[in-house]
């Protein structure tokens, strides 16, 4: 019994902790804001990574970069803080039409990732980029 | 004999102290907390409490069956023995250092121990970020030693609670450095900043729960450089989501996956050996990563940095 107040108890007071955290405005918006930006995210995340092109999506949740030599990163906003994956044999990638824009639909190949759509600017030559690594591996 | 448990004594306090840092954060730093980061935190908090409490019948049995061949006998009220108390507090926590190293140096450790490194946050929620596996692992058999030293398992328990108390503050970014006595004993926010940090230079350092003169004693002691670089907080593959389950269970499910497909001579190295290991080299160790940014950062910096990088690494 004092096993189970104590669990509604800690319950109450979990729900609480984060309804003062929402109530506060914690956590905030936030956005990749420019290349720049990007690129030093993305150096800052991946080990010996030095993009020489970046495309970030125009909501600012995510961006695409490549490096010199054909290794992509895909950078993606979580929560507060950005998530970095370096792309591999199981990524793949769609050009989505909606609205009459194009946006790139990234799928890395983790269930739990989940897709990331990006509104960039010429996609179908991101998404090339993209199959060319899932060719290059499977070579 | 007593009988309660410092750290359920201590949730109060936890949830006003939390609270406390909440308007640090919305004064100083809104990025400081993430709702549904808390949220994953504090339901950690809670699942592993209900462990500890499904399991702490076994291991109590186990150790009380292990006290009866004790080598120190402190007597029918051993609890009354005063300065046995502050003794198995520092013995405690050197078998927690070692206990916490296991944990990050040993994969089937880090399965159960990455649950409190996955957030990217670091404040007082990340605190309660403990793990719901810890059972699964073979950390009980660290506090053997102590048992069989004549301590009682009560006696150790309430140490261990009074160390995971003094673990509790340390847990955030709104405290800077303190003055430096303090910090050369004791761990402080700034040295366990540098323990939740994936900056290269940081990996798998300042394993200490209370006294960090176990890192200094060990070589595992690095200082926190806020002035060089900024810390980022989490593991190296970055979660990226907020399920609990999976937040709990990844590392479990991705070791089990690995050894159900790794040949069978490197099955149980999927199991012992760091994590980032790999029997085709395909993926890293935090010892490779450090090193490959120590080459690059020789190589990038004028002549004479490589032997200040050197002795760098001599006194850490």
């Amino acid at each position: 019994m004092g096993m189970v107040v104590q669990i509604i108890g800690s319950l109450v007071a979990i729900l609480l902790l984060v309804w003062v955290a929402h109530r506060l405005g914690l956590g905030g918006d936030a956005h990749i804001r420019s290349e720049e930006q990007a690129r030093e995210l993305a150096r800052d995340l991946l080990d010996d990574f030095d993009p020489v092109a970046v495309a970030v999506d125009s909501g600012g949740r995510a961006a695409l970069l490549r490096t010199a030599d054909g290794r992509i990163a895909l950078l993606r906003m979580h929560g507060t803080h950005p998530v970095a994956r370096l792309l591999g044999p199981s990524a793949s990638a769609i050009v989505c039409n909606a609205d009459r824009r194009s946006a790139l639909e990234v799928n890395i190949g983790e269930r739990r990732f989940g897709p990331a759509s990006l509104a960039i600017a010429a996609p179908h030559d991101w998404k090339a980029a993209i199959d060319a690594i899932a060719k290059a591996q499977h070579a | 004999m007593p009988d309660f448990s410092p750290t359920e004594l201590a949730v109060p306090g936890f949830i006003l102290l939390v609270l406390i840092e909440m308007i640090w954060a919305w004064k100083n730093r809104p990025d400081a907390y993430e709702p549904r980061d808390t949220m994953v935190s504090l339901s950690f908090g809670l699942g592993s409490t209900v462990a500890g409490a499904l399991t702490a019948g076994v291991f109590l049995a186990l150790y009380l069956w292990v006290w009866q061949f004790r080598l120190i006998d402190f007597g029918a009220q051993w609890w009354t023995v005063w300065w046995a108390w502050p003794v198995c507090f520092v013995l405690d926590d050197l078998k927690y250092y070692w206990v916490h190293r296991f944990g990050h140096r040993v994969r089937w450790f880090w399965a159960s121990h990455v649950n409190h490194h996955s957030s990217q946050h670091y404040n007082l929620s990340t605190a309660l970020r403990q793990t719901w596996t810890g059972g699964l692992t073979l950390g009980f058999v660290f506090a053997l030693p102590l048992v069989m030293l004549g301590f009682h398992p009560l006696m150790i328990a309430i140490c261990a609670g009074f160390n995971l108390i003094y673990q509790f503050w340390i847990h955030t970014e709104a405290i800077g450095k303190l003055p430096r006595w303090f910090e050369a004993v004791m761990n402080t926010p700034s040295h366990h900043r540098v323990h939740h940090a994936i900056n290269p230079r940081y990996l798998d350092r300042n394993f200490a729960g209370v006294f960090i003169v176990w890192d200094r004693i060990f070589g595992t002691f690095e200082e926190e450089r806020p002035e060089e670089e900024r810390i980022r907080y989490g593991i190296v593959k970055q979660l990226g989501s907020f399920n609990l389950l999976w937040a709990v269970f990844h590392e479990w499910i991705g070791m089990l996956d690995d050894i159900r497909r790794a040949p069978w001579r490197h099955k149980l190295s999927y199991l012992l050996r760091e994590p980032g290991w790999s029997h085709d080299a395909s993926r890293e160790t935090s010892g490779m990563i450090r090193d490959r940014w120590q080459e690059r950062r020789s190589q990038s910096e004028p002549e004479g940095t490589e032997e200040a990088i050197a002795s760098e690494r001599r006194s850490a």
